[in-house]
């Protein structure tokens, strides 16, 4: 009972090192250039055929490649996303729990507004007004991202501020924002790790449905959400365009989510326990 | 109680105006010149001109926020670009087909999540538990948009029980008819898609709130009466067990708008949802803006009735201002 789920831990770690292996070297494994067109003969070929084994698209391009290099897209926005909402989550949280009431009051009221909206629609409303590409949709889904983080981080600030290793801190004449960095940072750590693996899930979806709709990174970059647009139009003669790139997301975001069950379970003993009764 | 009731109505209007005030906000603080966007890309200087006009983005932005909130304040959610038509009329025409989704899918929702709260509430077994966390973390995991995909691929294309996607049949469509049946055909995936996706992480939460009542002294006063372990389970525990779900219904709400927006998308089903992205393609930004500040306006709504509903029903739970004696 007392041990941790590690394995839970182990797999989403394997899982997810697996799949940055695959965008890290994508050009050496890829048995065709992800975007080489093929001549009539080598399109739409079924699974089991084309350089990768896994078949090709209407273009002739090598599905496995594309697959391969769709990683890059998906991981890159992912954990660029990510790492922006850690930056402003933490950095609002941080400012909320330490800094004075009404600072406090006026951040919160901000964080708690913005949860309100849908995050789709938000993320919609500005990648409308704003030109489509891989960049746009770090900075959207960074920016619709963060309030959760931002609220989680204020109330682990708040426990800590009246502890006595932040009273000495400040006693000592610490500035705010050392305190932060230097005394705060440090605990919250753990904790802002789990957030983000947990992040790292959504944002990946978020991305793969904008570049389903056209909206994320444009060509020749390749989105697994764009190919499973594309496969759309032959989803009855060759369903395994849409349905392949469909489980490598799945792939990458359940490797991220049983990561961040993991870590959560291990940072925080009291969630573990709370599922034995 | 009177009083504090207007206390919260009054709160619920100043929330409500800040949400319209940053739906406005993130749509004209968003970096770059609208019109780049919004304007066809052979318009000439002068009809961009003209254009910008007419979108009154030549006014100062104070300007453009007060004209823009009183007339949401009117009803006026403005004119979309594309069509012409007010984008009130477009909402209302759209929001019953998205409730009538929503509200099936929450069915949904509640007709998986709670006989399975309960059922793993009672049996305890550490592999139920297990599978369905891991049935859990598997439809969190899923892509819902392709999971749909694949829906319309199996029932629709290959096995054809289904509509692959629409409301209403063409061939009622061209007699301008509406048979109930035929919709509940259309309804059936998009509905049980977005029910399902949503379902398994309820009866989590459902099964952690029933075994914190079970451990309870009034199911303890129940038992020692003698009671089958059924009727303590069903009709004590779970009583006040769902009283906290009361709240997750209005938490529940940004997710299913959210959920929504894909499933229509993918669906072709004509509610909001798909107003909003048919929007996002036409770069018709009053239609999207009014979609969001109105999406924002109802979480708000929901969260405040939910809240309203407990106080209700929990006679522990007081409206602010009003400690229990």
């Amino acid at each position: 009972m007392n041990r941790p789920r590690l394995h839970v831990l182990h797999l989403g770690a394997a899982m997810l090192a697996a799949a940055v292996l695959a965008a890290l070297a994508a050009d050496l494994l890829s048995p065709a250039a992800p975007n080489a067109l093929g001549d009539a003969a080598s399109r739409l070929l079924p699974l089991g055929q084309g350089a990768g084994g896994l078949g090709t698209d209407v273009l002739g391009r090598d599905v496995l490649s594309r697959l391969l290099h769709g990683a890059r897209t998906s991981l890159l926005v992912g954990l660029g996303s990510v790492a922006l909402t850690l930056l402003l989550g933490g950095a609002v949280g941080l400012a909320a729990g330490l800094g004075p009431r009404w600072l406090d009051r006026l951040l919160m009221g901000f964080t708690d507004l913005l949860l309100a909206f849908p995050r789709l629609l938000l993320a919609l409303l500005i990648v409308m007004l704003s030109e489509p590409s891989r960049l746009t949709v770090i900075l959207v889904i960074g920016a619709t991202g963060w309030m959760g983080t931002a609220r989680l981080l204020r109330a682990e600030a708040l426990g800590l501020r009246e502890r006595e290793f932040v009273l000495a801190a400040r006693g000592l004449g610490l500035g705010p924002v050392r305190l932060a960095l230097r005394h705060i940072l440090p605990h919250v750590a753990p904790l802002l790790l789990t957030a983000a693996a947990l992040r790292l899930g959504n944002a990946i979806l978020l991305e793969a449905f904008l570049s389903y709709l056209g909206l994320g990174a444009q060509e020749p970059l390749v989105s697994w959400g764009a190919m499973i647009e594309h496969g759309r139009r032959h989803l009855l003669d060759a369903w395994w365009l849409s349905a392949l790139p469909g489980l490598a997301i799945t792939w990458t975001v359940l490797a991220a989510n049983l990561l961040g069950d993991g870590l959560r379970d291990r940072w925080d003993p009291r969630a573990a326990g709370k599922e034995a009764p | 109680m009177a009083r504090a009731f207007l206390r919260r109505l009054l709160h619920t209007a100043l929330l409500i105006l800040a949400l319209l005030t940053t739906a406005f906000a993130v749509a004209h603080l968003a970096p770059g010149d609208p019109l780049d966007r919004l304007a066809p890309t052979d318009l000439d200087a002068a009809g961009r001109e003209a254009l910008r006009g007419r979108l009154g983005l030549d006014r100062p932005l104070p300007e453009q926020y007060a004209r823009w909130l009183g007339g949401v304040l009117h009803g006026d959610l403005g004119r979309s670009l594309e069509n012409h038509r007010p984008v009130a009329d477009l909402l209302v025409e759209a929001l019953p087909r998205t409730l009538l989704l929503a509200g099936t899918a929450y069915a949904v929702h509640w007709l998986l999540a709670l006989p399975l709260g309960v059922l793993l509430a009672a049996r305890r077994g550490a592999w139920a538990v297990r599978l369905l966390d891991g049935v859990g973390l598997m439809l969190y995991s899923l892509p819902m948009f392709w999971l749909g995909l694949m829906g319309i691929l199996i029932f629709a294309r290959l096995l054809g029980w289904l509509p692959a996607g629409g409301m209403i049949s063409p061939a009622a469509v061209l007699e301008g008819r509406t048979p109930p049946l035929d919709v509940l055909r259309h309804l059936i995936l998009p509905a049980g898609l977005l029910g399902l996706a949503t379902a398994a992480g309820s009866a989590r939460y459902l099964r952690t709130s029933l075994l914190e009542a079970l451990g309870s002294d009034y199911v303890l006063a129940a038992r020692a009466r003698g009671l089958s372990e059924r009727a303590v389970l069903w009709r004590h525990a779970l009583r006040n067990a769902l009283l906290p779900l009361v709240t997750l219904v209005g938490l529940d709400l940004p997710a299913l708008l959210g959920g929504s927006v894909v499933v229509e998308t993918v669906f072709a089903w004509p509610g909001v949802g798909r107003l909003a992205v048919d929007a996002v393609f036409a770069r018709d930004y009053p239609v999207v803006l009014a979609v969001t500040a109105c999406s924002g306006v109802a979480v708000v709504l929901g969260n405040q009735l939910a809240d309203l509903i407990y106080g209700r029903v929990d006679p522990r739970v007081r409206l602010d201002g009003e400690r229990p004696r």
